[in-house]
């Protein structure tokens, strides 16, 4: 079997199976909604409905089954990943800049134009998610004052207020990432600019990776972030006896030998 | 009626098994198949069993991660019951996320905890899983994902089905962050905002944890005898399952999604990972910023190690110079990237050639599994055969239809309750623990009902007998004086006209609870006519309407 044929055979499974898995799934969720709103949770109930699920799931189980034997049959030949990480790398571009190539600076203005423009849009998503927050907290605040411990319906009401600015925070999201992938792009290409330069003008010159840390500096590093190390774990075992001391521990031990119903959705 | 959910768990089961074997018949075959192509070739090959398992053995990385799943819930004896474990060692926490609702956990869930510890930390300072977690992140940081979760594990299975899988990208990146959010508003935030109602919402758990429902509830709905507990389900399951379904289908497309996006823990563990000595680590000086590392890695990383790293080691194949180290016994030699320089290396390998090594029969890492598998069958032998202290007590249980015998319980404040001397049509038995949210919210309930009915009915609400303070300044009887009713907020639990009492017993059989069918679920309602006849029992929340529907029914009756 050629190579490319294989590959398609793997690849029109994969979307079989795929497809086939959210199928499943929405199935699954669709028969317990129908359960809920036509006669209520049974197990009765629950064993009527599987039984319509039932051949699906097995021929979910054996098109997986037939994925790993097909993967024995067909094996994937591994291709080693292009890398282009070296044109997207930060320390790249800080390492470029570095070096002063005054040849460069139409590149140089240009990479602090996208600095700006990033900044802004990643400001605007934090403002808006910065009031979301607030929202957050001050309708938190307002618990305390509630006329009802219902936990379901506070929290209901709170999502009420906060559902605008959560989708608006969403979709400014969404809208930056796009705008940091497009920034990113021409970034890229002025750092190809700037690495060509480099390679073709600076060949006779060694390239400095890093500067090589001293010894001290190694060793008060290592030994900064042992001392570290050492006050942590010091400090939870002193919470952890102070936590048997104060009965936190048994608090631990009563409610995880009693079933969490709320925990496991049992409610 | 033939138990359709059973029959499911054991086709499925079955097929997982049967997949099993015939993918190990395959790789024999293969392997043969290989041998005899290069015996025809006339290339030297030998076929041993050390070169067969070798070559297709699971990573030790699985191998860990499918011992410690194990671990975590040895106690088969749950599963076959139907029943959670109420020993002792649930006062320690695993590392990772492992439900201890599930039948066969025995130890608690550090998230789950947190939550608890927080909804209480106006009463008492979380001190205990506030250390536990620190210790767990500063020894082992986000290794905990990579080798002690089990819900790792079965993300990683999930991925391992054969679809088309969604890359990495930009979009994922900024996403990772958004388990941060999780984190403070359903781990902190919200469990801190009901501390002041006195009610405990573990919200993470609540509403999105999968392991809950994966784990507990749906291994405790599978068995026949927790049929009653569907009784409780309603809309927060719905949602729960949904979710569940969501994070599963989407696992098979995403690598660790839920890990990645959603999990909590992860987050916690991520800030302590370039502080934790496991671990993946960056040599920076043989480091030449190819990149080739993140690319190779699935998981959202910036730099090798960093919070989002969960120490897996499969990037330090990919690397050219060597520069990522492996640092622990939980990796395999290949990964390890010993500090030596090339010089080294190479005198070693020239002594090597000409000074023959003595080999040795049991490596380090033999013993350690060995040592490993023991702990793993003691543990199985403990919980399963030895630990006879904490199986449910053989007491009488009585059930709906059954004459109840007389139960005589000490009252907060004064008194004793005798169910023979009280003489109300109707008995109601509200078994409610203070630690317990559902059981505090739906409590004002009974009042009204008692205040409803007047003298006709007369109830009590039993606390359950796992308490850690009866008097003094977080017990039961301050909650019960301090507690304001949320219907009128200048009465306080304490002028309710239904009666408080404390079971007897250390909560584990033996109490008027398990008596009554008390299954480790809280709240739990019983009610009694005239002749102390158990007409209705329910383990569950009840509102006001329920609890008028039913004695509406027995009051028509009596």
């Amino acid at each position: 079997m050629n190579g490319i044929s294989a590959s398609k055979i793997r690849l029109s499974y994969g979307f079989f199976v795929g497809v086939f898995t959210i199928i499943v799934g929405i199935l699954f969720i669709c028969l317990c909604a129908d359960i809920y709103y036509t006669e209520g949770f049974s197990r009765e109930a629950a064993s009527e409905r599987l039984g319509l699920l039932l051949v699906p799931m097995i021929l979910w189980v054996v098109s997986i089954v037939l994925g790993a034997l097909l993967s024995e049959l067909i094996p994937t030949v591994k291709t080693k990943k292009v890398n282009n990480m070296p044109y997207k790398s930060r320390q790249l571009r800080k390492r470029l800049l570095e070096n002063n190539f005054f040849e460069c600076v139409e590149e140089k203005r240009n990479l602090k134009k996208i600095d700006v423009v990033r900044a802004v849009i990643w400001l605007v998503c934090a403002i808006f998610g910065l009031v979301t927050s607030i929202i957050f907290i001050v309708k938190l605040t307002d618990f305390g004052h509630s006329t009802t411990v219902d936990v379901n319906s506070n929290i209901l009401t709170m999502l009420r207020v906060l559902l605008p600015w959560i989708i608006l925070s969403v979709v400014l999201f969404i809208f930056a990432i796009i705008g940091e992938c497009i920034v990113s792009a021409k970034e890229n290409e002025i750092l190809k600019k700037l690495c060509i330069y480099q390679n073709t003008y600076k060949q006779n010159e060694p390239t400095v990776i890093h500067n090589q840390k001293s010894v001290f500096e190694k060793y008060s590093s290592k030994q900064g972030v042992f001392v570290l190390r050492l006050t942590i774990i010091a400090v939870a075992v002193i919470f952890i006896v102070l936590g048997i001391i104060n009965g936190g521990a048994s608090d631990v031990l009563i409610k995880a030998v009693n079933i969490c119903t709320e925990c496991i959705g049992l409610g | 009626m033939v138990d359709t959910v059973i029959i499911i768990l054991t086709i499925t089961v079955t097929c997982i098994l049967v997949a099993v074997l015939a993918y190990t018949v395959l790789c024999i075959i293969r392997l043969i198949k290989r041998y005899r192509q290069e015996k025809h070739s006339g290339i030297k090959t030998e076929l041993t069993l050390k070169k067969w398992v070798s070559h297709y053995r699971p990573a030790r990385r699985r191998l860990i991660q499918v011992y410690t799943a194990l671990l975590y819930n040895v106690n088969i004896k749950g599963f076959i019951s139907g029943s959670i474990y109420q020993g002792d060692t649930k006062i320690l926490c695993v590392p990772g996320i492992n439900c201890y609702s599930c039948p066969g956990a025995v130890a608690a869930c550090p998230l789950g905890a947190l939550q608890n510890a927080l909804s209480a930390s106006d009463k008492k300072a979380p001190y205990y899983i506030v250390g536990i977690i620190l210790l767990f992140g500063i020894l082992f940081g986000r290794t905990v994902c990579g080798f002690f979760c089990p819900l790792g594990l079965f993300q990683e299975l999930l991925y391992k089905i054969k679809t088309p899988k969604l890359p990495k990208s930009r979009f994922t990146y900024f996403l990772s962050y958004f388990k941060y959010i999780i984190l403070i508003m359903f781990v902190i935030a919200l469990p801190l905002a009901f501390m002041s109602s006195g009610t405990s919402v573990p919200a993470f758990c609540k509403y999105i944890c999968p392991g809950g429902t994966l784990g507990g509830a749906i291994w405790l709905l599978v068995h026949p005898a927790n049929a009653d507990m569907f009784a409780m389900l309603g809309l927060l399951f719905l949602i729960k399952f949904g979710v569940l379904i969501i994070i599963i289908v989407a696992c098979v497309f995403v690598y660790r999604g839920f890990c990645r996006f959603l999990c909590p823990l992860g987050a916690i563990y991520g800030l302590f990972n370039r502080l934790a000595p496991l671990g993946v680590k960056l040599q920076k000086e043989r480091c030449t910023e190819c990149g080739a590392c993140v690319s190779s890695c699935k998981m959202d990383i910036r730099i090798v190690g960093d919070h989002e790293c969960i120490n897996c080691g499969e990037c330090a194949d990919s690397c050219p110079t060597k520069a990522i180290k492996c640092q622990g016994f939980l990796y395999e030699s290949s990964n390890l990237c010993k500090e030596t320089s090339d010089a080294v290396a190479q005198v070693r390998r020239e002594i090597d050639a000409v000074v023959p090594k003595k080999s040795k029969r049991f490596g380090k890492s033999a013993i350690a599994w060995c040592a490993a598998l023991a702990v793993l069958l003691g543990a199985f032998v403990f919980y399963n055969f030895l630990d006879t202290q904490y199986v449910p007590n053989e007491q009488t249980v009585y059930s709906v239809g059954d004459i109840c015998p007389d139960i005589s319980l000490e009252l907060y404040g004064d008194g004793k309750f005798s169910l023979s001397e009280t003489d109300a049509d109707i008995v109601i038995i509200n078994f409610w623990a203070t630690w317990c949210g559902p059981c505090v919210t739906e409590l004002p309930e009974f009042e009204r009902i008692a205040h409803y009915y007047g003298e006709r009915v007369s109830v009590v609400a039993v606390h359950s007998a796992m308490i850690t303070e009866k008097d003094g300044q977080y017990g039961v009887l301050t909650f019960i004086n301090t507690k304001r009713d949320i219907y009128d907020d200048s009465r306080t639990w304490a002028d309710y006209s239904i009666m408080f009492a404390q079971d007897t017993g250390d909560g584990i059989g033996g109490n008027v609870y398990s008596m009554l069918g008390g299954k480790s679920l809280y709240p739990m309602t019983v009610i009694l006519d005239s002749s102390h006849k158990i007409v209705f029992i329910r383990q569950g929340s009840v509102t006001f309407d329920i609890l008028k529907e039913q004695i509406d029914v027995f009051l028509k009756t009596a």
